[in-house]
């Protein structure tokens, strides 16, 4: 009876150690991985967003008649708030996606109307705020970067043989990745442009 | 059999993962000391003078601070170019054994051709060095001597301003370079790994040679990683007694071990990778300390 115990966990232990060899250790850390790096781009797209009331508070203090583009950062972020992700759901990873890069844009209109204004370029405070944004959107493209090279590692690991098979009997499925098209962009520097901030004008018809 | 197990040895070395560079992306250059000059845009007294205290500051807190400069990295970003710098060098104290990361390491780059410039800063210094200071360091003191060509100049007054903020920030005591890496070894898989080898050796060489054989391979091993003794010699004893119980009892699995993968060794077998040296204060090599970037810091240009 006791011997017939050991022996069950014995073999319990050798189970576990095949487990390990069979890659499940490797899809726990893997899949880890993708959660942390998932945590720290959320946290730097929150981070975003908390500068924003005070940035958008000190560009009215000199540019109030810039209403237009100041209420569309603000809505921008409201929406950013209001979008529930979910990192195993492609859908609402578009939809946050989205709403975040409306909220890079409105940003970009922002900070492209502020040139007009010499004083509020040159005031202390909005200084050091548009050096944090801008050190918050390098975190922002490197916490992504490091998330899908945490996806992609993910990925690859549950879709290989035999891990396949092991990830299959742990539920552990393929996790979608943010889309490329929008890593390209990000990746990019942003382009400034010196011309007018307004929609180009259409081109003159016949 | 030895053949065999010197392959089983050899496949359980970490897997290095590949990285794909571009090539037309300027490599990183070795991290050969605190002051690196790729451009030879200091004199050696300048350079001596930065290098001694950036030597300083580690001694007295421990955060490490490279400079980086070199003569173009276009067509990539100024910020990608530096993080691909610190993810090589991991300046800073990573995490070591039982002690928390510190990641207080700061790379300051220059681009000469380019007249780019970068402060990127370790996570644990991001309250010290806000990104703001950061930037006021780039356009306030380095870029405006700069543009008068004295890169001797700019380089250390901004060193010294880093270095201030750095000093104002409370950190652990600085290293002392301590050989040994705590390991945590993974029990489990180690014992598991010896024993279905030895059930997979009974059947060649007999029971009582493969748990002799396994036992003095798991003991081996646990020694290997690090144990001393008086672990290594139970674990010893205990695997050879599992096998020989399991395999007298013609249990076991029937096809143990399966050949085509074997243990990766995620935990207890990683001890050679990059954080774990010693912080290398002394003895005239410096090397990064493990710490970690999460694309703090700022850019400008002069």
């Amino acid at each position: 009876m006791t011997v017939r115990q050991i022996l069950k966990r014995l073999l319990l232990a050798a189970s576990i150690g095949l487990l390990s060899a069979c890659g499940y250790n490797d899809i726990q850390s893997a899949d880890e991985a993708a959660q942390s790096t998932w945590a720290e781009v959320l946290n730097q797209y929150q981070r975003r967003a908390d500068l924003i009331p005070n940035l958008v508070n000190t560009v009215k203090g000199f540019a109030a008649q810039e209403m237009d583009v100041l209420t569309r950062v603000t809505e921008a972020r409201s929406r950013v708030g209001q979008v529930k992700v979910d990192p195993a759901d492609a859908e609402s990873l578009r939809r946050f996606e989205q709403a975040q890069r409306e909220l890079g844009g409105a940003l970009s209109r922002l900070l492209v109307v502020t040139e007009n204004y010499p004083q509020l370029k040159s005031d202390a405070n909005f200084r050091d705020l548009q050096a944090q944004l801008e050190g918050t959107e390098n975190r922002i493209a490197v916490a992504r970067k490091r998330h899908i090279d945490a996806i992609q590692r993910y990925n690859t690991l549950v879709r290989q043989f035999p891990v396949n098979l092991t990830a299959m009997v742990f539920g552990h499925g393929v996790k979608p990745q943010f889309t490329v098209e929008d890593t390209r962009a990000i990746t990019t520097p942003p382009r400034v442009e010196f011309n007018s901030p307004a929609p180009a004008p259409a081109p003159a018809s016949r | 059999m030895i053949a065999w197990l010197l392959g089983l040895l050899l496949l359980a070395g970490p897997l290095a993962p590949a990285s794909a560079q571009d090539p037309s992306l300027r490599p990183v250059p070795a991290l050969s000391g605190r002051v690196v000059d790729q451009a030879g845009v200091l004199q050696p007294a300048e350079r001596e003078r930065i290098e001694a205290a950036l030597a300083a500051l580690e001694q007295r807190k421990g955060a490490q601070i490279a400079v980086l400069t070199v003569p173009a990295i276009a067509p990539e970003p100024v910020a990608s170019y530096a993080l691909r710098v610190v993810e090589a060098w991991r300046l800073g104290r990573g995490q070591t054994g039982a002690a928390q990361a510190v990641d207080d390491g700061v790379l300051l780059l220059v681009v000469r051709d380019e007249r780019k410039l970068r402060i990127e800063v370790g996570r644990g210094l991001e309250g010290a060095i806000p990104d703001a200071l950061a930037k006021r360091i780039i356009a306030e003191t380095i870029a405006p001597r700069l543009r008068e060509g004295a890169f001797g100049a700019g380089i250390e007054a901004g060193v010294t301003d880093l270095i201030r903020l750095i000093d104002g920030e409370p950190l652990p005591a600085p290293w002392h370079p301590a050989e040994s890496p705590a390991n945590d070894t993974d029990w489990l898989a180690l014992i598991a790994f010896a024993v279905l080898f030895g059930l997979a050796a009974a059947r060649r060489i007999g029971r009582r040679p493969a748990s002799l054989l396994s036992g003095v391979g798991g003991g081996a091993m646990a020694f290997w990683q690090g144990q001393g003794l008086l672990v290594a010699l139970p674990v010893a004893v205990g695997v050879a007694m599992i096998v020989l119980v399991l395999a007298a009892l013609g249990g076991g699995p029937g096809r143990p071990g399966g050949r085509g993968r074997v243990w990766t060794g995620d935990g207890g077998w990683g001890g050679w990778s990059g954080g774990r040296g010693g912080g290398g204060s002394s003895g005239g090599g410096f090397s990064g300390g493990g710490g970690s970037f999460g694309g703090g810091g700022a850019s400008g240009d002069w």
